[in-house]
């Protein structure tokens, strides 16, 4: 398991669209090296999620894998939604209030992360990682990250643990 | 199939399991070795024949049990989620009671478990143990264990196989197993001609292992018929063991102590030394 580390990396891309948003703002504001700054940031973790990812595959322990329940689990979601379109409706990017993003975003990296909410993450999606909510027969639900199309619940799978109740499908596309 | 190696733990006096989160390079490995240890155990095995007390079978025979309630947990485990296995604390694993080191696999609705025994000896961390590095041999500070070089038993089918009832008590409680494997000739003994028993029921429930083992071996080297209870009476006498008669049989004592005394003697491991007449108890005998 790699637990937190993991936790950190998903988290931070499940919340890092609202960064671009952030960066777009800064753009429209004149402040470029600012917004190259927040699209790098994007990037790197992207890139290092990945990273992560092919490390569990290469170094984790596998384990076989057979889920009772399938449930896709990065559809829309209106409290991620809300967080990162919100700086779009700033009317300047000097009058953000920094003093209320900065812990409202840690705030809500804390939720997420704690809440195992991390699943709805449109940056690993758009690299064709879907999020799944999987059920096993001990009545457990995991989420399952697989680049598969998942089309029956009883689909065999090899997986590695990544966190207590994440789970990533390292088998053959 | 990815295959998971766990551990059988003892906590107090049931068996609990726990994963043991392998590199992927090495799970392949280990189950090589357990594949291997497989075809080595049940190589010239022909015949499986239900435990019935003896510690050792036969070249070409494997003994078997039902499954006790304690061993269920290693089917069981197989057969869950791997996920639902908590896995062992890999900083303190010396201190988790391993009796058990398993693998196995569900094929068609089928259960297979492969176990070797685990004991404190395979724990590299209690010993100096130095390993090689960079053409210089370094002390081995993290927690590390060797494998057994072989499978204590295999579990299939609702039975428990086995070569050595001595292997395998280490890992399981074999004692109400010996017992009921052992009930039968206990009976057969108690009911010998030259012996009187009051109450067979209360005798077989006094005998404990060791007892058991010498019954047997009476049974086997058929002292008791090749001897009268009157010519027993008088050798034992010299040993300083008294022996009662009753109707010319052998009045079986209902003390556990003194049964077992009576035992060792039938066995010929109570003697009286050829000089001193010093009674004795030898624990070994080599004929000469």
């Amino acid at each position: 398991m790699l637990n937190w580390l993991a936790k950190l990396l998903l988290t931070s891309t499940a919340i890092a669209p609202v960064l671009l948003s952030y960066a777009w703002v800064a753009y429209r504001a004149g402040e470029a090296r600012q917004a190259l700054v927040l699209v790098v940031l994007v990037v790197a973790l992207v890139v290092i999620s990945l990273g992560v990812l092919h490390y569990a595959k290469t170094q984790l322990e596998r384990i076989s894998f057979v889920a009772t329940s399938v449930e896709v689990a990065d559809r829309e979601n209106m409290g991620f939604l809300l967080l990162y379109l919100l700086p779009l409706f700033t009317a300047q990017y000097v009058a953000l209030n920094w003093e209320v993003w900065v812990p409202a975003i840690v705030i809500f990296g804390a939720v997420v992360a704690t809440g195992y909410s991390y699943h709805f993450n449109p940056l690993l999606g758009l690299l064709q990682w879907h999020f799944y909510k999987v059920g096993t027969k001990e009545g457990i639900t995991y989420v399952l990250i697989t680049r598969k199309q998942m089309r029956h619940a009883n689909t065999p799978l090899e997986v590695v643990q990544l966190t207590e109740y994440v789970v990533a499908d390292v088998g053959d596309r | 199939m990815a295959k998971n190696l766990f551990a059988a733990c003892r906590v107090g006096t049931e068996l609990i399991t726990k994963r043991i989160a392998l590199h992927p390079d090495l799970q392949k490995l280990v189950a090589k070795i357990f594949k291997d240890q497989e075809a080595s155990f049940r190589a010239g095995v022909n015949t499986v024949v239900p435990f019935d007390g003896r510690w050792t079978p036969d070249e070409d025979e494997m003994l078997s049990i039902s499954v006790p309630a304690e061993a269920e947990v290693f089917a069981s485990t197989i057969e869950a989620s791997a996920l639902s296995i908590t896995s062992l604390n890999t900083g303190a694993f010396a201190k988790e009671g391993i009796k058990a080191l398993f693998t196995g696999a569900t094929v068609s609705g089928k259960t297979k478990v492969l176990v070797q025994p685990f004991t404190a000896q395979q724990v590299l961390g209690k010993k100096f143990t130095f390993f090689q590095q960079q053409n210089v041999f370094q002390q081995l500070t993290d927690p590390a264990f060797t494998m057994a070089g072989g499978l204590v038993c295999i579990i299939e089918d609702g039975q428990i196989k086995f070569k050595s009832q001595q292997k395998l008590r280490s890992v399981i409680n074999m004692l109400e197993i010996y017992r009921a494997a052992t009930d039968e000739e206990v009976t057969s003994f108690a009911n010998h001609a030259s012996l009187t028993v009051a109450d067979v029921a209360k005798f077989s429930a006094a005998t404990n292992q060791t007892s058991r083992k010498l019954i047997h071996a009476t049974m086997q080297g058929g002292i008791l018929d090749t001897y009268t209870p009157l010519a027993i009476e008088a050798a034992a006498s010299q040993t300083g063991l008294k022996v009662d008669l009753l109707n010319n049989k052998i009045v079986m004592p209902t003390e556990p102590n003194n049964i077992k005394s009576l035992l060792l003697f039938l066995n010929e491991s109570r003697y009286a030394g050829p000089l001193s007449g010093q009674a004795y108890v030898s624990n070994s005998q080599r004929a000469v």
